[in-house]
């Protein structure tokens, strides 16, 4: 049976040799051992052998010529065998047990083709990434490890808790395997996609341990703890004057122990003095602190409000959340960005009020906001150029009508949607609200909660501000700000009379909307109120 | 418990597994009709014939050589260096085939042999004869180190390295053998991978192992009397490393120092500090500092040789500084 | 062509068939070795046997095969004339859990020790030093073992060779120094770089027994290392053996051997051990070509199926990695037939206990000490 010679890799590196001359022709007998061509490799001069006694029934490669490592230079076989042409270029069939053709000449790093790697790569396993959690996410702060290192996880396991920009959300694996090293430590900042943790494979845990205690960079300090920090300065009046400088330069010197010290205790630095060397605030300081202020942490705010004669208490440095953070970055962004035009109306709200009364006897609570999204839901129904998001070269054309709310939670806000608000009904709409705004105050939303629709309704109206102008959202094309509902004195009919009005004002993104279309929309939206029956066709 | 030098507990130690397993056998330069160069293997010639106790040509690689061998067919060799400067001929048997052995043959061999002999600083022998070369076999997979400070842990020592499966190396004092110390009789075992507070104290921890132990303990005992409280943890083995120990001692004092009388760089205190670092990072309040070993070749002239080792002045200077309080 | 052996034959047809299969598949293994070495199958340094098989399979067949045997790093084809499964060699050279030493040594690392092969080793002449070590240990258990020590001609200039070739002699350890000369270390010719370049000389100056032999020649080869073996085993101390060989192919799989001609090669082809053996039974109608033949075959097939199980093993597991590196108290030593195969591995070398054993040998009897230190007016 025919079988290919193959150019063999004759030297560590090599990846390709020249035929220089064949010592053999076609129809020779050899036997195995034989040198049957000289080859020039990379290094040197070397004899290829045949590994099989036969005939050379077929040369493939001609002197003079290159062949890559692997590829079939002759073809070996019975005497008077026939070699097809097909056969002879490529060796379609080799022997059974021939090894396969080395299809990727890698000699220095042969990849045995019957076994996939175990554990998928030596060095540190699989990567676990930052997952992108919603789609303005850049970084996420490690919140939590819910697997120790040693841990087995499965593929799908939650492994970890990841505070985004929007929501506090958990990391799955996607492997089997051991969580080998930790990378991202608690409270620590990753960017989407760099690895957080490594998985080893069954059994290799112990593999990685030893890079388990990699070096952690001083956690960034859970925001809760400085809150106690405040007392400091009331308790210890003979620090007073000299303390909160404990560094030329302002940077504030700590051993790593003083640091953990004031952390586990509430204890804010800054108001200690340090007695190291260029100020370095060490254990014995902490210690001295806590003496002098017993149980400080406990009497916190009204230790702050005491605060002695002439000591004017420092602000409290408090590191940004990352949603802060974001929130920041995208406001900045935003407002240059995206020109804004704004388009102001009174409403009616008399008889829209009066719905919330037919709601609460049919036991089913219905807020003045719920009333407005369904309102501005039928209203983008009626005005499709309305509903409308640029995102790059395209204008989307919603074809569902979603309305996104302002949820305002403790430092900052989110945006949960609304989907298909112009079908639902007002008690749907109003349960769907309270889940999602309670959810968000939870940071329990799911991404896809948050994400979509071309317009948002913001209400500061229980707050009692009369109106108000909002930045836009996007991508987003319009956000609806809303006001508090007051009687006012109104001319109708030549008479002046008292009617619940409310301001509303639209901020339009103008590169998608014009001012034109924004009126029309807030007149529908402003008849709708007004007349609500009109919400039922 | 009797008070023998720290020759005669070797010596008490070999003389008692050699009884006990009749595998074990020593041999070394000069160990027999000579009495051991410096005297370990005194009376064992007599005691236990010239199969088991043999005179080595002066072949350091030969030998050694010999004693792997017989250690991969099941006896139990212990192999003397007359120093270990001059094991540094026979490294090439010790590094490439003792610590390989298991692995290269994928777990069928193992190697029970124990390479031991004084090491660190002579006494005005210049530079060839007096290096504490503990880091270079600290270095290897494969190996254990043994360095003890006092008579009873050599004992103890000594007799579990005899017994264990693996090549271990048992760097001596050179300059310890005629000290004297407590060494309880017969069935003593220190256990390898066990380090050891030998002094209780609260305000910093120092680190150390074999001679260095005592220039440790005599600083100690001045710092005492200006109220630092000092707590010494005497590593004993250097292969594996007491990580527990190293960390415990830590977090209670705060504050470390390493002494070594080997070299700075690259040297088992640099690995002790990166553990303290690495582990323990949240519990220091000043940075580690080391005593070590000047950084040159050790010179004849006494005041040159007295300068180049660490001492008790240096490590209370070292200690003032990591207390901050330097100068005072 | 062998000379005063035609005469008539005193080996057996089975001795003979015996050292001819050991050869041909010595022959073929480390062919398709080469070959998979080609396919980038198995890496770093392979030194191919080709050529020298004459050695190993005479010496095999001359000792018992429970004295101890090691080797340098051309190391595979010795453990095979021992008996070792030639799919679990294949499987070490291509790196997979199936090799004697689950991969982590290579081809430069064969162990065996269930058949007596105490290894390669990759520093030349390391294994010299270990062989008197384990023959030393024979003679202090009093047993009649003796060991064999493959080396090249180039490790006769390393010091632990002189090292120990003193001691072996003064203490009269039973081993079988063989210096496989196949007259290159790497790609220097020995008469280049040695001062006595017929190594087996050097014994001279120890008062060591030495000879040279016809590497070449099976059956030479099985003749003097029968009646070395016999004079080593009587406690006449060691015998420094130089098997004038040659390796057909070059150092290791990178080396073109330029250093040599092709001349020397052809030449030297011409005394290629394994059809010589042939010739030799054929002449004597000890066996008839067919039988060759078939043997031929099951060998080829033997090779066959070692590199199909090489090729299916799988690599190590990263766990591995961990393992091997320090014995834990009571861990077992690993028997790697049993660990691969699954088979009962009965024959595993076994020690006696320090109660057991008594030491009656004296390396240097006290009377004779005493008169030696009377003579001198010495006082003990």
């Amino acid at each position: 049976m025919a079988t290919p010679i193959q150019m063999p890799s004759l030297s560590p590196t090599m990846k390709e040799g020249k035929i220089v001359k064949w010592l053999k022709k076609e129809g020779d007998k050899v036997s195995s051992g034989e040198a049957i061509a000289e080859c020039e490799t990379d290094k040197s001069n070397l004899e290829i052998e045949a590994y099989d006694d036969g005939y050379l029934l077929k040369i493939v490669v001609p002197e003079g010529e290159m062949a890559t490592v692997g590829a079939p230079i002759a073809i070996l076989g019975a005497k008077g065998e026939k070699v097809d042409a097909g056969g002879a270029a490529a060796p379609a069939a080799p022997k059974a047990e021939a090894p396969k053709p080395a299809a990727a000449p890698a000699p220095a790093a042969p990849a045995p083709a019957a076994q996939p790697a175990a554990g998928g790569g030596g060095g540190d396993g699989i990567p676990v990434v930052m997952p992108a959690l919603s789609p303005t996410m850049t970084e996420g702060k490690l919140v939590k490890w819910l697997k120790k290192e040693g841990d087995k996880v499965s593929s799908g396991q939650a492994i970890a808790e990841v505070e985004t920009d929007k929501s506090n959300l958990e990391v799955e694996a996607y492997d089997d395997g051991v969580l080998a090293r930790i990378v991202v430590q608690e409270g620590q900042m990753a960017k989407v996609g760099a690895p957080i943790a490594f998985l080893a494979g069954k059994g290799g845990a112990k593999a990685a341990a030893p890079a388990a205690q990699a070096p952690a960079p001083a956690a960034a300090p859970k925001a809760e703890a400085p809150k106690a920090a405040a007392p400091a300065p009331a308790q210890a009046p003979a620090a007073a004057p000299k303390a909160a400088v404990s560094t030329p330069g302002g940077r504030l010197r700590a051993s790593p122990l003083a640091k953990r010290m004031a952390r586990e205790r509430g204890l804010d630095l800054s108001q200690v003095q340090g007695s190291g060397p260029l100020g370095r605030i060490v254990k014995s300081d902490i210690e001295k602190a806590l003496t002098q202020a017993p149980a400080a942490a406990a009497r916190a705010p009204a230790a702050a409000a005491v605060a002695a004669p002439g000591v004017r208490p420092e602000p409290k440095a408090v590191p940004v959340t990352t949603m802060r953070k974001v929130i920041a970055q995208r406001m900045a962004e935003v407002k240059p960005g995206v020109p804004h035009f704004y388009l102001s109306v009174d409403v009616e709200m008399d008889a829209a009020l009066k719905i919330r009364e037919e709601a609460k006897a049919l036991e089913s609570k219905v807020s003045v906001n719920d009333i407005i999204v369904k309102a501005s839901a039928m209203a983008l129904r009626r005005y499709p150029k309305m509903n409308v998001s640029l995102q790059g070269d395209t204008i989307l054309h919603f074809e569902t009508v979603d309305v996104g709310i302002a949820v305002a939670i403790e430092d900052g806000l989110i945006t949960p949607i609304i989907r298909d608000a112009d079908k639902k009904g007002l008690s749907a709409i109003s349960a769907e609200a309270r889940d999602l705004a309670e959810r968000a105050r939870k940071r329990g939303l799911k991404p896809h909660e948050y994400t979509g629709g071309s317009l948002t309704v913001s209400n500061l109206g229980m707050y009692g501000i009369d109106s108000f102008i909002a930045v836009i959202n996007p991508p987003q094309a319009a956000i609806l700000a809303v006001g508090s509902v007051s009687d006012k004195v109104v001319v109708r009919d030549g008479q002046m009379v008292v009617r619940k009005l409310m301001t509303v004002t639209l901020s339009g993104d103008h590169r998608v909307i014009d001012g034109a279309i924004g009126a029309e929309y807030l007149r529908e939206l402003k008849a709708l109120l007004e007349h609500p029956m009109r919400l039922l066709f | 418990m009797a008070e023998l030098m720290y020759r005669e507990a070797l010596n008490q130690a070999l003389a008692e597994e050699m009884e006990r397993d009749a595998n074990v056998f020593l041999i070394g330069e000069e160990v027999g009709r000579y009495q051991g160069a410096f005297k370990v293997s005194q009376g064992l010639l007599d005691k236990f014939g010239s199969a088991r106790i043999i005179d080595a040509p002066i072949s350091e690689l030969g030998f050694t050589g010999l004693g792997v061998g017989a250690a991969m067919v099941g006896l139990r060799p212990v192999v003397e260096m007359m120093t270990w400067n001059f094991a540094i001929l026979a490294m090439d048997q010790i590094v490439n085939n003792a610590a390989k052995l298991r692995h290269m043959s994928g777990g069928q061999l193992r190697c029970p042999i124990v390479f031991r002999g004084p090491g660190g600083a002579g006494g005005r022998l210049s530079s060839q004869h007096s290096q504490a070369l503990e880091a270079n076999y600290a270095h290897f997979p494969g190996l254990k180190v043994i360095a003890p400070a006092t008579p009873a842990d050599a004992k103890g020592l000594l007799k579990a390295a005899i017994r264990d499966d693996n090549p271990v190396i048992m760097i001596e004092g050179e300059r310890l053998y005629a000290l004297k110390g407590e060494v309880p009789e017969g069935e003593h075992i220190v256990p390898i991978g066990k380090a050891d507070v030998k002094r209780e104290g609260k305000d910093v921890s120092i680190i150390t192992w074999s001679r260095m132990y005592y220039f440790v303990e005599e600083a100690a005992k001045q710092l005492e009397a200006e109220g630092i409280s000092v707590e010494i943890l005497d590593l004993r083995t250097l292969r594996p490393l007491d990580e527990e120990a190293i960390l415990a001692t830590v977090r209670k004092t705060n504050r470390a120092i390493v002494v070594e009388e080997g070299w700075p760089l690259a040297g088992v205190g640099a690995q002790v500090v990166d553990i303290i670092q690495s582990k323990a990072f949240d519990d220091l309040d000043a940075p580690v500092v080391r005593v070590t070993g000047l950084d040159v070749n050790m010179s004849y002239a006494a005041n040159l040789e007295n300068a180049i080792q660490p001492d008790a002045p240096k490590i209370i200077a070292a200690v003032k500084k990591v207390l901050y309080r330097e100068g005072a | 062509m062998f000379g005063g052996l035609a005469v008539a034959s005193k080996y057996s047809k089975d001795l003979l068939l015996t050292m001819y299969r050991k050869m041909y598949l010595m022959r073929r293994f480390e062919e398709r070795a080469g070959q998979q070495y080609g396919l980038g199958k198995i890496a770093g340094f392979c030194h191919l046997y080709i050529g020298q098989e004459a050695v190993a399979a005479g010496v095999e067949e001359a000792i018992r095969p429970d004295d101890y045997m090691l080797s340098g790093y051309r190391d595979h084809a010795q453990p095979l004339a021992r008996g070792s499964d030639a799919g679990m060699v294949m499987a070490e050279l291509f790196g997979r859990t199936g090799g004697y030493s689950k991969g982590k040594g290579g081809s430069m690392h064969i162990f065996d020790i269930e058949h007596h092969f105490y290894g390669g080793y990759g520093i030349v002449g390391a294994q010299i030093g270990l062989a008197a070590g384990m023959a030393f240990a024979s003679r202090y258990r009093n047993e009649d073992r003796i060991t064999v020590c493959y080396f090249g001609d180039a490790a006769a200039n390393q010091g632990i060779f002189h090292e120990t070739l003193n001691m072996a002699v003064k203490w009269k350890l039973p081993v079988l120094y063989i210096c496989e000369n196949n007259r290159y270390g790497m790609g220097t010719a020995i008469a280049r770089v040695a001062a006595v370049p017929e190594i087996h000389k050097r014994g001279e100056g120890y008062g060591m027994r030495h000879e040279a032999v016809d590497g070449m020649d099976v059956l030479k080869m099985y003749e003097a290392v029968k009646d070395a073996a016999a004079y080593i085993r009587a406690g006449n101390g060691p015998v420094l053996m130089e098997a004038n060989t040659y390796r057909f192919r070059g150092h290791s799989m990178a080396d073109p051997a330029t250093y040599r001609t092709k001349q020397e090669v052809e030449d030297e082809r011409k005394n290629d051990p394994i059809p010589r053996l042939k010739d030799y039974t054929l002449k004597q109608k000890l066996a008839k070509e067919e039988e060759f033949d078939a043997i031929d075959e099951e060998v080829k097939a033997q090779v066959d199926a070692a590199v199909k199980f090489a090729d299916e093993s799988p690599e190590p597991d990263l766990s591995e990695l961990w393992k091997d590196t320090i014995v834990e108290e009571g861990e077992e030593d690993v028997r790697p037939r049993e660990r691969v195969l699954g088979v009962k591995v009965t024959k595993w070398p076994k020690y006696p206990s320090g109660q057991e054993l008594k030491v009656t040998w004296d390396l240097e009897p006290r009377e004779q000490a005493e008169k030696a230190d009377k003579a001198a007016g010495l006082k003990r």
